[in-house]
């Protein structure tokens, strides 16, 4: 490893550490916004958009969302959220781990394929937070509020994705951020 | 040569890296299921680290809900102006009717004025702690709460009461310097005990986790009806009586359904109570009769 000397190694340097934080800062206020008093008005549920976001970055560059900053995502939305804890921590963490073992299936298909795979897994994620949350409680949960929230998430993910891709080339862009 | 030699150290450092991040990982995921343990387990340890959590929170929250109240005071403003005439209709046959509610429960404090009198009981009143706003709600997780801009500093301490104009919100579960968390009445963890106002019965109004509540420990035999207003008892001294909790919307299934009369899915402002039990009721006990 070469210590940085001149401008533009610092440049350079700072400019890793940009790319390899902005996914990690950009998925904390989406967090935030599903603690905001905002929902559908039937139903008090939020989509997982932080679960969601953590997905787009894996699917699009695994080194951008290791599984280690997933699982620090997911421990924040257990405290921000009141959810049991740990609990996200492990979804988020399981998650990252299992997408980025999948890369090369998602970099080869296209994005209606990639969204039903990720359609599925959060089906299935719903389903396994409602077993393990209903254990932890000791009681027997409704199912409908987790798979209705699943559904959400499923429907929000295009438009999330694209705004996710739009900040991908705005903040992340190289060529675009040295003015080419 | 020197690039050749340098070819494996670089395969050697990329296992070393794939190897510690796996061992990191592991131990992440342990330090994930202890903490799973702990919070079933020591909830008071947790409960101070998520206070913590909640006041870094709360300032973001209060920020991005500023553009929120903005467009939803924008779209009540056009709604009200588009069914102002019906409303205008609703409002003064409601008017005519309180009016004459009105008198009766005016003739109704009367008389029990006089009786709490003879029996020389203090009256119930209920101290307001604080009055806070509520900033953000638990909408993606499996836990009904919300979150609100008062704490310690304004007084603040578990378990006290929360309610809203309509009726019971919660109670205090979380409380950090500047923010405090409200278990919703609807979360499965809630338990309220309850009466029904037209006939007096007592229960145990439980959330389902869906929006709604239902009704344990009921006679079997009550007499229970669509529409039944229920309230807190009193009972189990932490919720002071005669709170609006609920209407039975549902008798069909295995215990009576209520919907919480308390806005929880628009919550905006609430007032933080002082818990019943510190209240006392009888100022000198009545004097015993003579032998």
């Amino acid at each position: 490893m070469r210590l940085p000397v001149n401008r533009d190694d610092w440049i350079d340097l700072a400019d890793g550490a940009w790319r390899a934080s902005t996914p990690f800062i950009l998925v904390v206020p989406l967090i935030a916004v599903m603690a905001l008093p905002v929902h559908l008005p039937w139903h008090p549920w939020m989509p997982q958009l932080g679960l969601a976001a953590v997905m787009y970055w894996v699917t699009i560059k695994p080194e951008w969302m290791p599984p280690l900053a997933a699982m620090v995502l997911g421990l924040l939305q257990d405290f921000w959220l009141g959810s049991p804890l740990g609990l996200m921590m492990i979804v988020y963490g399981l998650t990252a781990a299992f997408l980025s073992a999948q890369i090369t299936f998602f970099l080869a298909r296209p994005f209606h394929i990639g969204w039903g795979v990720l359609a599925l897994m959060i089906v299935a994620i719903a389903f396994l937070l409602w077993l393990a949350t209903s254990a932890i409680l000791g009681q027997n949960l409704p199912l409908g509020g987790f798979l209705l929230q699943a559904g959400l998430t499923i429907l929000m993910m295009p438009l999330l994705f694209f705004l996710l891709a739009l900040c991908l080339t705005r903040l992340l862009d190289r060529r675009r951020s040295l003015g080419l | 040569m020197a690039a050749g030699a340098s070819a494996p150290k670089r395969r050697s450092a990329a296992r070393w890296r794939w190897l510690i991040a796996r061992v990191l990982f592991m131990v992440m995921l342990g330090a994930a299921v202890l903490l799973l343990v702990l919070d079933r387990t020591r909830p008071e340890m947790t409960a101070t680290w998520r206070a913590v959590a909640n006041d870094s929170l709360t300032p973001m929250l209060g920020t991005l809900t500023t553009p929120v109240r903005w467009v939803a005071a924008g779209v009540n403003s056009i709604k009200s102006y588009l069914i102002v005439r019906d409303e205008n209709e609703r409002l003064r046959a409601e008017n005519d009717r309180l009016r004459q509610l009105a008198e009766r429960t005016l003739a109704s404090e009367r008389e029990s004025t006089t009786l709490r009198s003879l029996l020389r009981l203090a009256e119930p009143g209920v101290r307001v702690v604080a009055t806070a706003r509520v900033v953000g709600t638990s909408g993606a997780s499996m836990l009904d709460s919300a979150l609100l801009t008062a704490g310690r500093d304004a007084g603040l301490k578990p378990d006290m009461p929360v309610r809203d104009a309509g009726g019971i919100v919660g109670r205090l579960i979380q409380v950090g310097a500047r923010s405090s968390r409200v278990l919703l009445v609807t979360d499965v963890e809630s338990r309220v005990p309850v009466r029904v106002l037209r006939t007096g019965e007592t229960a145990i109004a439980a959330g389902l986790g869906n929006g709604l509540l239902e009704l344990q420990f009921l006679r079997p035999d009550a007499d229970l009806r669509r529409g039944d207003q229920v309230l807190t008892s009193g009972h189990g001294r932490l919720f002071p009586p005669n709170v609006p909790v609920g209407e039975v919307i549902d008798l069909s299934g295995e215990r009576p359904r209520l919907k919480p009369v308390a806005a929880l899915s628009r919550l905006s402002y609430v007032l933080v109570l002082e818990p019943f039990e510190q209240i006392d009721l009888l100022i000198d006990p009545p004097n015993p009769p003579a032998p």
